[in-house]
């Protein structure tokens, strides 16, 4: 075979131009955690690292500008994600370059017709697929393959020797396809700042190798390193580079502007190609628009040297191409990207970052965790909106439903500390302890469960008590209906007593009848856990016919308060080994009639009301089981020793804990 | 600055609490009310009196009570309870005002819970009112806690007095005690607290020269607050 390629000129391209590996399809690159980086774009994103929830589907189209404009469509791709994993695949029937030479001896043949004799050169890259996985939050690692085409038709005279010497216009065709494959890792430093390192031309996988004659006009397929850096020094301000070793280098800025939940923003890079001058070759500027579903960009491709003349044969047989969409023969381009971005999975928006059971469950102190949280939790807002949580929990054995917490608002990527509460139903009334679980849901606003927990949560008995002397009002209260029909079955015994009682008393003769009816057939005894931890219901106390300081204490305060005498508990903790607890009820009478109850002025504790009126108050001490008068005045000097002469009151070692 | 102070001095509170006295002398009508009686006993010569006792003089009488060689002398028409007979430092003295605001707080009620079902019609008003009319208790408790500060117990005869005040409130109109008690701040020098019970002094029915006195007073303690 006989090649005729003497002195070509170029006549024509069919040029598909798109850039060259330090250029994104999508005409930007650089925002991070948005879903523009590059995507899709094997050249300039080897390691196919995308942030993509679910799907997305991207297009290109644009025009370049030659002698005569054309148009095309770039590429197609979808991309998906599984949890950690993102697949991508692409076809590309607009990533080609033709080179078309003729010759410029004219050949007149038998016919009189006169031809010229053509040699075309198409480069075509058709398809790519990616993979990539998420090892971390900061590292990501994959690869990509492309399918190349490479398609050489030469024209040639061949000579025939008959009776005459004819020259034979033939055909030659050669072609080759190859698999390219490249490797890559993304990590994230933090939320501003990004690096990334691909091969380039890592492997190539050769199906069909063009015939040898033709090997120098075949891709050049040099390996090389492409480092890459996406830097954010200000608030939606970015910087990029991009260097590969071959000495090509693009460097650009973008900014971003918020428009209500949207981004606008433009771009603006230049890059630097060894086989194209002047040193920085082109630039490329670029808009885009950024929404939650799809994105737009339009970017201008201007090289800064003058590509409408023709290139030479001589540099293209001599340096060939290492890139189909941007070269020396490469001319200025329009382009227009759209990303589609579907996504049918729920996004997860709060996370549990851990979660700290603060307090075991007694189911006695009910509506105490409506205001003292049983867990606590760091949850992060995952999304660069602020996110409203509604955190709930079900407590196995105790709830059926959820009970929903108050609504927590979390500013974007901002972590925050979440309290849990609940409620103990009132009929529940387990005596035994369980370990049981809890499960801890996270909700953002209109939105299904973004995270959940389980974690392992004691449900104490219903005597259960945590030593803590506030508590005991809870078991105070919960009995209030025992207490009230026990107080008035009383009260109805002694009506003739209270009858004869003037209405300033009658509070306080109320307190003293119940005492002694309450005491008649009660005796101190230890708690029969041996625990402090163990405290009996009035209704329990009344029934068993004992108990010790709290059970006494809480009966006797239930029983008044069930019929509208202010009680309060006195802690007395200035024994480490032994506590103690009393109570002391509110006459209602003011300091100037104290002496209708005694002449002795240490017997009773004035307390001011809430509105600043002292009232007279009497303490108690529930465990003399004597009668009312005993009670009072072991009440009253332990009170007046403990509280009053050595300042217990002040240094903490006494405390008055109101029932309501 | 003061709850710094304050909680500095609780470590180191310490009282000399009384003794138990016995009757050395005594004149005319003494009673007692003895280890929380709520009815007055007639107080007898070498009774012994532990600190839970309450003793109090009618008119031209007295007692001398001794524990072991340290006298105390009640005289006519005055009442102390025992436990009061004791020595207090300054510090101790701060402490029991600070426990005194403790207790004078208005108490926060957790919700509008009702109060007791008794009803108080016109009558039962009255005969309230009726109960409620003045006895000496407060005047005789006054006068004893004068004496503590005659004997040198100043710091005790003062949170003494507070507490007659609280217990028997128709004594703080009772412009020559408070005036005493006020003056005893002063000299401690307690001057916030002076300057706070001169300024209540001052908003009773005063007569001229007690209001000369008091502003007097006030302004003093004003130079001595600001050159502080």
């Amino acid at each position: 075979m006989k090649k005729i390629l003497t002195s070509f000129i170029i006549l024509y391209f069919t040029t598909n131009l798109l850039p060259q590996s330090s250029l994104g399809l999508n005409g930007l690159q650089g925002v991070l955690d948005g879903s523009f980086i590059s995507i899709n774009s094997f050249e300039q994103n080897p390691s196919n690292y995308s942030n993509i929830k679910d799907w997305i589907f991207s297009l290109s189209y644009g025009a370049e500008f030659a002698n005569t404009t054309t148009s095309n469509l770039y590429q197609i791709s979808a991309g998906k994600a599984f949890n950690n994993h993102y697949f991508s695949l692409r076809y590309s029937p607009g990533i080609q370059k033709e080179f078309i030479f003729k010759s410029g001896e004219t050949v007149t043949l038998g016919n009189s017709e006169s031809v010229k004799l053509e040699s075309r050169f198409l480069y075509k890259e058709l398809f790519g697929a990616g993979y990539s996985y998420k090892i971390s939050k900061q590292f990501s690692a994959g690869l990509s393959l492309r399918f190349f085409k490479e398609d050489i038709t030469q024209e040639y005279l061949s000579t025939v020797f008959s009776d005459s010497i004819y020259l034979v216009p033939g055909t030659e065709i050669d072609n080759a396809n190859f698999w390219k494959g490249d490797l890559g890792i993304v990590w994230l430093l933090n939320r501003d700042l990004s690096i990334s390192l691909s091969s380039v031309n890592l492997f190539i996988l050769k199906d069909k190798n063009l015939n040898e004659a033709n090997n120098h006009f075949s891709l050049k397929n040099n390996k090389a390193l492409l480092i890459g850096m996406n830097y954010y020094p200000l608030n939606n301000f970015n910087i990029n580079f991009l260097y590969e070793t071959n000495n090509s280098l693009q460097a650009g800025i973008s900014k971003l502007l918020n428009l209500g939940k949207n981004k606008i923003g433009i771009s603006l890079s230049a890059f630097h190609d060894k086989q194209q001058k002047p040193f920085f070759a082109g630039i490329n500027s670029s808009v885009f628009f950024i929404s939650k579903s799809f994105d737009i960009s339009l970017a201008w491709y201007k090289y800064l040297s003058n590509r409408k003349s023709t290139g030479s044969y001589e540099d293209f047989y001599s340096n060939g191409i290492t890139n189909i969409y941007n070269n020396q023969f490469s001319f200025d381009k329009l382009l227009f990207a759209v990303n589609f971005k579907l996504n049918t999975s729920i996004e997860q928006k709060v996370k549990f970052i851990d979660l700290t059971i603060k307090q075991n469950i007694y189911p006695a102190l009910a509506d105490k965790y409506l205001d003292t949280p049983i867990a606590s939790a760091k949850v992060i807002n995952l999304t660069d909106e602020k996110q409203y949580v509604k955190p709930s929990v079900i407590i196995n054995g105790i709830n059926n439903d959820a009970i929903q917490s108050p609504v927590y608002s979390i500013m974007p990527f901002d972590t925050t500390e979440i309290n849990f509460y609940t409620i103990i139903p009132d009929n529940y009334s387990k005596l035994n302890p369980e370990l049981s679980y809890a499960n801890f849901y996270l909700n953002s606003l209109n939105d299904n469960s973004d995270d959940e927990l389980q974690k392992a949560i004691l449900i104490n008995g219903i005597n259960a008590w945590d030593g803590n002397v506030h508590n005991l009002k809870y078991f105070i209260k919960r009995d209030l209906n025992f207490s009230i029909n026990y107080s008035r079955e009383i009260l109805a015994n002694n009506k003739s007593v209270l009858d004869t009682v003037i209405g300033a008393l009658a509070d306080f003769y109320k307190a003293k009848i119940i005492f002694n009816a309450f005491v008649k057939n009660l005796t101190y005894i230890s708690d029969p856990r041996a625990s402090s931890e163990y405290v009996q219901y009035p209704s329990e106390t009344i029934k068993l016919k004992g108990g010790d300081c709290d059970d006494l204490s809480v009966c006797y305060s239930s029983l008044l308060e069930s019929i509208g005498i202010e009680t309060a508990l006195v802690d007395y903790k200035n024994n480490p080994d032994v506590k103690h607890v009393n109570v002391m009820f509110n006459s209602k009478l003011t300091p100037q009639q104290a002496n209708l109850i005694t002449e002795n002025d240490t017997k009773y504790f004035l307390r001011k009301n809430d509105k600043g009126i002292d009232e007279v108050w009497i303490p108690v001490e529930t465990t003399s089981l004597t009668d009312f008068n005993s009670a009072w005045l072991i009440g009253s000097q332990l009170f007046q020793k403990e509280a009053i002469d050595k300042l217990g009151l002040l240094n903490g070692e006494v405390e008055i804990i109101d029932i309501y | 600055m003061k709850t710094l102070i304050l909680l500095n001095i609780l470590f180191f509170f310490s009282l000399i609490y009384a003794q138990t006295y016995e009757v050395e002398k005594l004149s005319g009508k003494v009673n007692i009310l003895n280890n929380g009686d709520d009815i007055w006993q007639e107080l007898k010569l070498n009774t012994k009196i532990g600190s839970n006792a309450i003793i109090s003089t009618d008119k031209n009488s007295f007692v001398k009570l001794n524990a072991n060689g340290t006298t105390f002398i009640l005289k006519e028409f005055s009442a102390i309870s025992v436990s009061d007979i004791k020595i207090m430092s300054v510090n101790d003295l701060l402490l029991a005002l600070a426990m005194e605001n403790i207790i004078n707080a208005p108490r926060k009620k957790e919700n509008n819970k009702s109060n007791s079902t008794a009803v108080y019609g016109t009558d039962e008003q009255k005969k309230a009112a009726e109960l409620n009319k003045q006895n000496d208790m407060g005047i005789k408790r006054l006068n004893g806690a004068k004496q503590l500060a005659e004997n040198g117990m100043v710091e005790s005869a003062i949170i003494t007095a507070i507490e007659i005040y609280r217990k028997y409130p128709e004594t703080k109109s009772n412009t020559d005690y408070r005036i005493y008690f006020a003056d005893l701040l002063f000299k401690k020098g307690l001057y916030e607290e002076a300057f706070d019970d001169f300024s209540s002094i001052k908003s009773l029915p005063l007569n001229n020269n007690q209001k000369v006195y008091i502003d007097n007073k006030l302004e003093q303690i004003s130079k001595k607050l600001l050159n502080k």
